[in-house]
């Protein structure tokens, strides 16, 4: 399915719609919705996630001080950010050294650090679930997903995200299985609701799932690492040629630093060259899927 | 977040090997079992979410620049182009070899980007020249959004992520220790042809540190002989072309001239990359250049007419007892500047002189100096002032020329800003910033604006005019390059009836000229050191007896010769 997906987030709409939704999960208030603007009032705990102070609470816990909670104002384009600023500035008059003014509201671009600190603190947030299909009551078959990405590293890298579940009644294992489920019906659910009556045990469903990890990862075309092997195996030899004949005209005493030189340079080849693939996990949930439908 | 420890599986009959990282599965689901984490509705919205962050930071292909999304600017074609072939087909390890005012430092900070969004880069280290610390930090910071810190004190090497530095700070103990104790996924070195000699601190340094990635960057990879960029290479890609010996054998024919020219360019290109003006279309706003003629007022004139023939008899002396022109030669380039800065000298050799003749001469001439009661360049550049209200940058060669410029400009209420090689490193900062938000005027010396962007600013005044050609060039350079939106007025002032006149004639010809031939030599020997063109204008200055034959002389001296004379660069 990687291959289909548009990259997520990638217009001021998408980012806009992310916002809303993360901020409403984590409690934040939403002080103002104007178009392509917010403002959002931040709980402290998120406050510590999207704005680097540790100096600053460190010294509000320490003083005991209540303090106001933190607005974001974010613009979602540039016209909101020209607009929501007037407006600001016509509220209250900008400091008079015009270099020194920082801007009052962020905007919110693919790549910029605030939105960054977003995502991730979503991504850490979002790293763990446990839910059900419609409501309670009903027969459940649970499965266990783990979603996570490939990378595929040599001196470059290729990242392959990936969706894999197994089934703790019978262990049968489901590739793109995020795919499958995320428009149902889902809510939250005790995990042990879901455990309950599992034949599988959670240790064992997770060995049976990093065999097919492992087995995924095999099926792929060799030919990158191929070549990147070669490459390496030509550098390498490129790098000993050049030390042994620097060795001739040196005395035993003189090797030595040179020889270490060498390994170290070596070692830093293979860092930087090796190929390798890495399966990253970074979310795992616990899924109960009726009955009926069981098979997605 | 529990991590698990690198897990790896069997892979051993295939090219790659094999790990499972990330979360700790079973922990996270005992957690969600027995505490309970996860389990609410806003939990799975922020799953769903977590989704799409992942999803968003995939490095989907490996022949794609990234970075292209995070970047605050949009970058030259040719820029993206070097960027993606350094990390594309040089695998990361390159010499970023582009002319003067192309954009290596945009290079580099794409190639750098590209490594840190797809995360084959967490630690980084910047090493620049000290002037230079800020402004690299600055640029990577708010056009590359990239967290880069400017190196402090000896703690600052052991920080995450991205560490700018002053080269010459870094080699020095205790930091040289602790750099070299890192492991830095990338490093990147400005004005690389400071590494040029394998047996200097700066070299060693580099060759010692444990790295990934390495970008060098000059404009400059050969100065002097073909052998520098043996040196440089080496620190890339030991062996690329053989230890010293093989690569004296295989490529040079003389220190200057390389034995195979194409087979050289074609090793080379595994690990240089090299834009040209000429290559693409890297057009610049225009640049209107004009020369203004200043009438010195009669008692400047008497002054250097009196100098001349101080300099003259000089000259002749030194012919016969054989001494060193060079004093000769900076008295002359003074009195082309100012008598002011011609002042200082005098009085340097006045304590010199131990001939009474000789000193009685230095002191009228003193005297004849200090008595001017005013200076034509200086009411031309304040005429000018007048004239154009922007921003104006004004170089001069010499310190007493700037002091006094400043002494005049403050004197006449004009908000004016000193700039040089001399200033620490946030001072020149603090000059440049102030120059770009309150302050009319900065009055620069050569040496301090090596590296400087000053395209915010388009006017320029050349109070006196360095002899070499080059120099010329770097000077305009500093607001004639690319970022710059506007045309650029730049104004020579040119005394008339002095050699100086002379020289801004034959310069403006030599420089085309330069450009014609330094085009024509090979791509890697790209600059040509110029100390025998000072040298000869002084002689034609000094012998001949009318300007008509001082012209001549000019106009016969050879770029070809110059360069001949300095090893024989090669010509195609």
């Amino acid at each position: 399915m990687n291959a289909e997906i548009q990259a997520p987030l990638r217009t001021p709409e998408q980012r806009l719609s992310f916002c809303d939704r993360y901020f409403t999960s984590v409690g934040a208030r939403t002080l103002v919705a104007r178009p392509m603007y917010r403002e959002y009032e931040l709980p402290v705990d998120v406050d510590k996630e999207l704005i680097e102070r540790p100096f600053y609470w460190m010294w509000v816990e320490a003083t005991r001080q209540s303090v106001e909670p933190t607005v974001l104002r974010l613009a979602f384009d540039a016209e909101a950010q020209a607009r929501e600023e007037a407006r600001l500035n016509a509220e209250q008059p900008p400091a008079p050294f015009p270099w020194s003014l920082k801007r009052r509201v962020e905007r919110i671009d693919f790549g910029s650090p605030l939105f960054d600190r977003i995502l991730l603190s979503a991504a850490r947030r979002g790293r763990i679930a446990s839910v059900r299909e419609g409501n309670a009551g009903g027969e459940l078959v649970p499965w266990m997903m783990a979603n996570g990405v490939f990378a595929y590293t040599a001196d470059l890298n290729r990242e392959e995200w990936f969706s894999y579940a197994i089934c703790l009644d019978n262990l049968q294992v489901v590739d793109r299985f995020y795919e499958r489920i995320q428009h149902r019906d889902l809510s939250g659910v005790p995990a042990s609701d879901l455990l309950r009556h599992s034949c599988h045990t959670v240790h064992d469903a997770w060995r049976k799932l990093q065999r097919a990890l492992a087995d995924h990862v095999a099926a792929q075309d060799d030919a990158w690492a191929e070549e990147a092997m070669a490459r390496l195996h030509g550098d390498l030899a490129q790098l000993s040629a050049y030390y042994e004949s620097l060795l001739d005209e040196l005395t035993d005493e003189e090797r030595v630093p040179v020889l270490q030189e060498r390994d170290r340079k070596q070692a830093a080849l293979i860092e930087k060259s090796a190929p390798r693939i890495e399966c990253r996990i970074h979310q795992v949930a616990l899924v109960g899927l009726r009955v009926q439908r069981a098979r997605p | 977040m529990r991590e698990l420890a690198n897990e790896s599986l069997s892979a051993s009959d295939r090219p790659w090997s094999f790990s499972i990282s990330g979360l700790d599965v079973e922990a996270e689901l005992e957690a969600l079992l027995h505490v309970g984490r996860g389990t609410r509705d806003a939990d799975w919205e922020l799953f769903r979410l977590g989704v799409m962050a992942r999803q968003a930071w995939i490095a989907p292909t490996f022949d794609q620049l990234l970075a292209l999304e995070h970047v605050q600017f949009t970058p030259l074609p040719h820029q993206v182009e070097t960027a993606l072939r350094v990390v594309r087909d040089l695998r990361g390890r390159a010499i970023l070899a582009d002319e003067v005012g192309l954009g290596k430092t945009i290079e580099a900070g794409l190639v750098l980007k590209e490594y840190l969004v797809r995360g084959l880069v967490r630690r980084a280290l910047v090493l620049v020249p000290a002037s230079l610390v800020s402004q690299w930090t600055k640029e990577l910071n708010q056009k590359f959004r990239i967290d880069a810190i400017p190196q402090r004190d000896e703690w600052t090497w052991e920080a995450e992520g991205v560490v700018v530095a002053s080269i010459d700070t870094a080699k020095r103990p205790p930091h040289a220790e602790r750099v070299q104790a890192q492991w830095w996924d990338m490093i990147i070195v400005d004005e690389a042809h400071k590494l040029k000699n394998p047996s200097t601190k700066n070299w060693q340094l580099l060759n010692q540190l444990q790295h990934k990635y390495m970008l060098l960057l000059t404009a400059t990879p050969i100065q002097n002989q073909l052998k520098e960029l043996h040196t440089l290479v080496t620190l890339l890609k030991p062996g690329e072309l053989g230890n010293p010996a093989e690569f004296a054998e295989r490529f040079v024919a003389s220190p200057r001239t390389p034995k195979d020219p194409a087979a050289l360019r074609q090793t080379i290109s595994r690990v240089m990359i090299r834009n040209r003006r000429e290559d693409g279309s890297l057009e610049l706003p225009k640049r209107h250049v004009r020369v203004v003629p200043v009438e010195l007022t009669p008692e400047e004139r008497a002054f250097y007419e009196a100098v001349q023939a101080f300099l003259r008899s000089e000259f002749e002396r030194s012919q016969t007892a054989r001494t060193s022109i060079l004093p000769l030669i900076t008295l002359q380039r003074e009195i082309c500047s100012s008598a002011y800065a011609a002042l200082l000298s005098l009085e340097k050799m006045l304590k010199k002189a131990r001939d009474p003749d000789r000193a009685r001469c230095l002191q009228s001439l003193i005297e004849q100096g200090t008595s001017i009661p005013s200076y034509a360049k200086v009411e031309a550049v304040l005429k000018m002032l007048e004239d154009a209200p922007e921003k104006i940058i004004i170089f001069t060669e010499y310190r007493a020329s700037q002091d006094f410029l400043m002494y005049t400009l403050k004197k006449h209420g004009i908000s004016a800003v000193p700039f040089r090689g001399g200033f620490r490193r946030g001072k020149k900062d603090w000059m440049r910033e102030l120059f770009s938000k309150k302050i009319r005027v900065l009055v620069a010396t050569e040496s301090g604006g090596e590296g400087i962007n000053l395209q915010f600013c388009h006017h320029m005044i050349n109070y006196d005019l360095p002899w070499n050609p080059m120099r010329l060039e770097q000077r305009i350079g500093r607001i004639h390059r690319l970022g710059q939106t506007h045309a650029c007025h730049i104004a020579h002032l040119v005394t008339k009836d002095t050699i100086e006149e002379h020289i801004m004639e034959i310069l403006q010809e030599k420089v085309r000229m330069f450009e014609a031939v330094i085009g024509r030599l090979d791509d890697i020997v790209s600059d040509v050191r110029l100390d025998l063109w000072e040298k000869r204008i002084f002689e034609a200055a000094m012998t001949s007896r009318d300007d008509e034959e001082f012209v001549t002389q000019l106009k016969s001296i050879q770029v070809e010769d110059l360069m001949m004379q300095k090893g024989g660069a090669r010509r195609r």
